[in-house]
């Protein structure tokens, strides 16, 4: 392996992950070099440093709660948090690989080794999500160096580092057996197989979110176990470990974490190249996706009152979010989210286990929503160069909207209505919560899909890269913390009602007025949503960018 | 530089036709016109602005001045008007790749709000004399370059448009299909089909062009029948190659020929 080579190929790569602006007319700006990267992250870092500072000068004397225990925990769990927060990252964002860039990356004719362009991969992803442990070093800095502790900082920032390459070469293996799941099922080419394929990335991706979460292993070990020192079974937490025999000054036992986890780093890349090395298809794979003679389309879709061109815009989408690698990712966000929020429930981690099941079952109503949102503000976007075809043909912005909102919102509430089940079984609802949940969440999955297709319309990003976005980045920052904070204000009763209820307070009168003045709220916001959408849309294709 | 006429026998009229992008001029107030049942081809070096012209022709891109008109409709108040009587054959094909060929022409299809029978009737003569049958259910990504035009053909002529526009539409083609698409050119000029052609192989301008425009940077250079476009450049008997190289100044190649092999 050349590290000079391995370098410039993380440079590529990430540039490629910085240069996703509609046209190229941003091309020369800093904020598309790697430079402005290093500058925003020692922002971030000095941002964080300060406020925290100011927050540690000033802490209270609570009982039984000392800065000494938040310094300790913070360092210990350091490590063990960047890697599930760039894995959850990675599975949106760095998974999308378009089959068309899969097939033909140059990677594939230069002489370029598998190890180096594994490692290049990972060290590329570390780099572009360097924000994480920019803020994270930003915020521990000023507490450990309050109580002393400042080697022990730089140890677990190192270590954290470690544990983030770590993060990232899991996301290279996750690729690559996504890619061996893609070929296979592509081989069989039937349309059946299409779905399997679906099917079965959709189970690896939350099958390794639920395996490969240090967390949620540590709570499983623990749950069989019940022997807290089940941690040591854990290699993500590993690098933990080290900093704790650190802190209590054991050596021995922190020579030997330390060994471990650069063994365990060492042991991830030789599995992320053993994996790409044979999962890896450079060639594309040729796929019959009917059989017999052409039967034209039916006009089902027709009868639900959508127009011709309306219900082939529907179809289209429909076949691009089953057949194209790069549209899983996002099929998979309830799954995972789901997932992510259960897990506590069952594993009992972080002592949620026997905690009021409302605080473990409220996010699950917000998963059709966020899905929603985001589901929404990438169906635009993901047309690609294709989009070309919607300038070329007679489509108008009114039957756009409809169709991409119609395919969003059957998602969206499809979603919605398992997770209102779920929720209700979980949270054990009474009638007036449940009725309330039945009436908000449907109108968190209208808002936040009209919000998404107005972001969506307005910050697209068509550019066809090896690892597509589909919105641009500035949208997204934009769009995410919006679009949750009006899907929390919207179902805000329900979350009153659970807290009042574990206080023990009637709020009978008060929460049919919060419902229905949430739903009003929702129903605005649904309008000018709507109405932002459409003007996005008619700017949109008023003109294609070249 | 000729104005266009205003008669019914115009399918296109262009005029002063203006684009720019950032500081560059695209295309500088283009003025011409297409007849019925006309192949005009229109000529230029790279980036001399026949693709911007073509795009803002069909609604794709806005003109900065100008106006465009195709069979009256105006493209800037009535762009799905104009795109409903047009065909389009980009420089690039630009599929929905997870799409079968099929299936990406019944989109089309349906786009063009044409019936099932309609359909079925013309993308099965499309697929049969393209020698597409038997790919016709892979999906577009598994295509060659040649095959993605066919399909991208066989879309722009799905709703058997009144005016086609064809940006480079020969690339990639291998000889019969290419073959096939200039005498399915000549006879749908002669059923009044008006066809704006560019292409850079100026033998096929040559053979399936009525009329000429050449451009360079944005302006329109000249513009007459390859015979009166030899006439005027003084070079009577040579071919539109010789006359294209001399009006856009690039005649002499020798030297850059001989600095690229030394």
């Amino acid at each position: 392996m050349k590290p000079a080579k391995v370098f410039k190929i993380s440079d590529v790569l990430v540039k490629s992950q910085l240069r996703s602006a509609r046209s190229g007319r941003f091309s020369g700006s800093f904020l598309n070099r790697p430079a402005a990267v290093v500058l925003i992250d020692a922002i971030a870092f000095t941002v964080s440093a300060t406020i925290v500072s100011r927050f540690v000068s000033a802490f209270p004397f609570i009982p039984g709660f000392s800065l000494a225990t938040i310094a300790r925990e913070t360092l210990i769990f350091l490590p063990a948090l960047l890697p599930p927060m760039i894995f959850v990252a990675s599975l949106l964002f760095e998974l999308n690989v378009s089959s068309k860039f899969a097939a033909s990356d140059t990677m594939n004719w230069l002489p370029v080794s598998q190890s180096e362009y594994v490692t290049a991969s990972a060290l590329s992803i570390c780099f572009v999500y360097s924000i994480l442990p920019a803020l994270a070093f930003g915020v521990t800095l000023p507490i450990a160096g309050s109580q002393g502790l400042l080697p022990v900082w730089v140890l677990a920032a190192l270590l954290s580092i470690l544990a983030l390459f770590t993060g990232a070469l899991l996301v290279e293996i996750l690729r690559a057996t996504l890619n061996r799941v893609s070929t296979s099922a592509m081989g069989r080419a039937r349309r059946g197989a299409l779905l399997v394929r679906l099917a079965i990335s959709i189970t690896v991706i939350v099958i390794f979110q639920f395996f490969f979460n240090p967390l949620a292993l540590l709570g499983l070990l623990t749950f069989f176990s019940r022997d807290a020192a089940a941690s040591f079974l854990v290699p993500f937490l590993w690098p933990s470990s080290v900093v704790r025999e650190a802190l209590d000054g054991q050596a021995l036992w922190l020579l030997a974490f330390a060994g471990l986890s650069v063994g365990f780093a060492g042991f991830m890349t030789w599995a992320a190249v053993r994996v790409r090395s044979r999962f890896w298809s450079p060639s594309p794979v040729s796929v019959t996706v009917s059989h017999g003679e052409y039967t034209p389309s039916s006009g089902a879709l027709q009868g639900f009152g959508f127009s011709a061109v309306e219900s082939a815009l529907i179809r289209k989408d429909l076949k691009g979010l089953t057949r194209r690698r790069e549209m899983v990712p996002f099929l998979a966000i309830p799954f995972v989210m789901t997932a992510a929020f259960l897990l506590p429930q069952f594993t009992g981690v972080g002592g949620a286990r026997g905690a009021s099941s409302g605080a473990v079952g409220f996010p699950l109503l917000l998963v059709g929503g966020i899905f929603a949102l985001i589901f929404s503000s990438v169906s635009i976007g993901q047309e690609g160069k294709a989009i070309a075809n919607i300038y070329a043909l007679p489509v108008t912005p009114r039957q756009y909207l409809r169709a991409k909102a119609a395919l969003g919102l059957t998602f969206a509430l499809a979603a919605t209505a398992v997770m209102v089940i779920v929720t209700s079984v979980i949270l054990g609802l009474g009638e007036r919560e449940i009725l309330s949940v039945l009436i908000l969440a449907p109108a968190v999955a209208v808002e936040e899909t009209f919000i998404g297709l107005g972001f969506g319309s307005r910050f697209p990003d068509f550019s066809e890269r090896p690892r597509p976005r589909f919105v641009r980045p500035v949208g997204m920052l934009v769009a995410f913390p919006t679009g949750v904070a009006i899907m929390l204000a919207t179902i805000s009763p329900v979350f009153v009602s659970l807290i009042a209820w574990s206080a023990a307070v009637d709020i009978d009168s008060l929460y049919t007025i919060l419902t229905a003045a949430a739903l009003i709220f929702s129903v605005a916001v649904s309008l000018l949503a709507y109405r932002w959408a459409r003007g996005g849309i008619v700017s949109l294709l008023r003109e294609l960018e070249v | 530089m000729s104005t266009p006429s205003t008669g019914d026998a115009n399918a296109l009229e262009a005029t002063s036709l203006a684009k720019s992008f950032g500081s560059t001029r695209a295309v500088d107030h283009l003025t011409f016109a297409l007849r019925r049942g006309e192949i005009l081809g229109l000529l230029g070096p790279n980036g001399s602005g026949k693709s911007t012209t073509m795009k803002m022709i069909l609604g794709i891109l806005k003109p900065d001045s100008g106006s465009a008109k195709v069979y009256g409709r105006d493209v800037l108040t009535d762009p799905i008007g104009v795109k409903e009587v047009s065909g389009y054959v980009p420089e690039t094909p630009q599929l929905y790749e997870f799409l079968s060929g099929v299936e990406y022409l019944d989109f089309v299809g349906d786009m063009y709000g044409m019936g099932p029978a309609a359909k079925k009737e013309r993308i099965s003569q499309f697929l049969r004399a393209l020698e597409l049958d038997g790919h016709e259910n892979d999906m577009i990504s598994g295509y060659s370059q040649g095959m993605k035009q066919k399909i991208t053909i066989t879309a722009a002529l799905m709703n058997k448009p009144k005016l086609l526009v064809v940006d480079e539409g020969l690339n990639g083609l291998d000889p019969r299909s290419a073959k096939i698409v200039k005498d399915l050119l000549r006879e749908l000029a002669r059923e009044g089909v008006a066809i704006l052609f560019s292409t850079h192989i100026l033998e096929i301008a040559e053979a399936i062009c009525d009329r000429v425009l050449i451009m360079q940077r944005g302006n329109l250079l000249a513009e007459g029948t390859p015979a009166e476009l030899r006439r005027r450049a003084g070079m009577p008997g040579s071919t539109l190659e010789d006359v294209f190289l001399k009006m856009t100044g690039t005649e002499d190649l020798k030297e850059v020929v001989e600095a690229l092999t030394r």
